[in-house]
């Protein structure tokens, strides 16, 4: 470092110093004069560290809660795990976009996306789309 | 699946079986079933290729004179036209003067196993409906026909054409027009070619099974796929039965207008599912000509519910099919 770029620097601190000084300050009386905002029930509050020391239902209450909430999750991750491809051999295609969707409202889902399901024998069927019953030929 | 009161209308109609259902009783059934009937009916004996004085052999037997047709075959015509364009050509009916000399001129009975035919026509052996010197090669050049839908009339151009895949799905999609005037579920199949109405006859979706089309070994099942649809229609193009034996070598009748020949791009199967039948059978054969490779991509460019075999047995799938899909075979390719 110069002497000139050192000057620089010390004048930047003598400027900056007492200004975060102020900033500091002023959070600190803030927070003294605001009272903070009651618990609200909402999964991001309950989902936090509970203090040591806390009102123990309540910390009865969040326990329970983080653990219903533990559930909702394992459930729905076993449900995109279900979706993925069930076979070494297939593969997916990206999903369309928004546009392309609505672009071409002709091919659309019958039901809410179904879920695949790895059972050895198919479902009984109403009936069979394949060559074979097209046996002898086309008009 | 719980048991429900179905009425069933079967019957043999261009050279495949056709099987009409609907979920309500046979009496107030009867009037629609027999009108879905005669649309097949009556588009075969408008649109075969198979009896020379058809509507469509007399045009073909003249291609670039001008005919007035029957309503039916001239919307199979318009409907082959609009086919062509929206795939760019890979559907193009004019692939019948290929199959003719691949020795497809007739109905052959595949269901009888092996067949073969006798070697392919030059191109100098007269055949009804294919004129001599006709190429044999690739289609060439664009195709232009020209249609008059207030006279029903067209001029087909240079080359005779091939109605029976987009015929047979014009007659599934009139057929199921009539029977959705029940107001019941319905399901119209014909030859691979479905459409369904209604949620099936327990409410929860037609279950359609996706033939598997390689060899089935004892252990496998007969399927690859097992989809659920309402009110959709699904159509698969398959080289399991309809292949031959011509001048020795294994031919099938997806012809390819690129190479004039039998389509060879890496697969075994398509099977497409959209609102309309004729569609889903353009669909189908179209992807299937455009092969392995590129599938994948056109089926996310145009949004297209395709589900497709390779000749490894890979199966894959598009996003749009996804959802309809409720079962897949877990066997190894």
């Amino acid at each position: 470092m110069t002497d000139r770029t050192r000057t620089a620097g010390w004048t930047a601190a003598a400027v900056l110093g007492p200004v975060a000084a102020a900033v500091f300050a002023g959070t600190t009386a803030w927070s003294a004069a605001h009272v903070p905002a009651p618990p609200t029930t909402d999964a991001t509050s309950i989902a936090g560290p509970v203090a040591a020391g806390g009102d123990p239902q309540q910390i009865i209450d969040d326990t329970a809660r983080i653990a219903d909430l533990e559930r909702v999750v394992a459930s729905l991750r076993a449900q995109a795990a279900s979706l993925a491809p069930t076979r070494a051999g297939t593969r997916a295609d990206a999903g369309p976009t928004k546009a392309a969707a609505a672009a071409t409202p002709s091919v659309r889902a019958a039901r809410p996306p179904s879920v695949s399901h790895p059972a050895a024998r198919p479902p009984a069927v109403h009936a069979v789309t394949g060559a074979s019953s097209a046996t002898k030929g086309k008009p | 699946m719980t048991t429900t009161m179905t009425s069933t209308v079967r019957l043999r109609a261009m050279a495949t079986d056709v099987t009409l259902t609907v979920v309500e009783a046979a009496e107030q059934a009867r009037p629609a079933l027999d009108r879905a009937a005669a649309e097949f009916t009556r588009i075969e004996a408008a649109c075969t290729r198979f009896d020379p004085t058809s509507p469509l052999m007399t045009a073909n037997a003249a291609p670039q004179e001008r005919h007035v047709l029957p309503p039916e075959c001239f919307e199979a015509v318009a409907e082959a036209w609009h086919a062509y364009q929206q795939t760019e050509g890979l559907f193009d009916p004019r692939v019948l003067d290929t199959l003719v000399r691949l020795g497809y001129d007739r109905t052959l009975s595949f269901a009888g196993g092996a067949v073969a035919v006798r070697p392919p026509l030059t191109s100098d052996e007269p055949t009804p409906g294919v004129r001599p010197g006709a190429p044999d090669r690739p289609v060439a050049g664009p195709w232009r026909p020209e249609l008059d839908a207030a006279r029903h009339g067209v001029r087909l151009g240079d080359h005779p054409i091939d109605l029976g895949g987009i015929g047979k799905g014009l007659a599934v999609r009139r057929a199921a027009t009539e029977l959705a005037t029940l107001g019941v579920p319905f399901l119209v199949e014909a030859g691979g070619d479905l459409a369904v109405g209604g949620d099936g006859p327990d409410g929860e979706g037609w279950l359609i099974g996706v033939e598997d089309p390689l060899p089935v070994a004892d252990h496998r099942p007969d399927l690859v796929a097992v989809l659920r649809l309402a009110d959709l229609s699904c159509a698969t193009s398959s080289v399991r039965v309809r292949n031959w034996q011509a001048d020795g070598r294994t031919v099938h009748h997806l012809i390819d207008p690129r190479t004039g020949d039998s389509s060879r791009t890496g697969l075994r199967s398509v099977t497409v599912v959209a609102t309309d039948a004729a569609a889903a059978e353009v669909w189908s054969k179209a992807l299937f000509i455009l092969g392995r490779a590129d599938i994948g991509a056109a089926c996310r460019a145009r949004d297209l519910a395709a589900l497709w075999v390779q000749d490894d047995g890979t199966v894959g799938a598009s996003a749009a099919m996804r959802g309809h899909v409720v079962w897949e075979a877990a066997h190894a390719a």
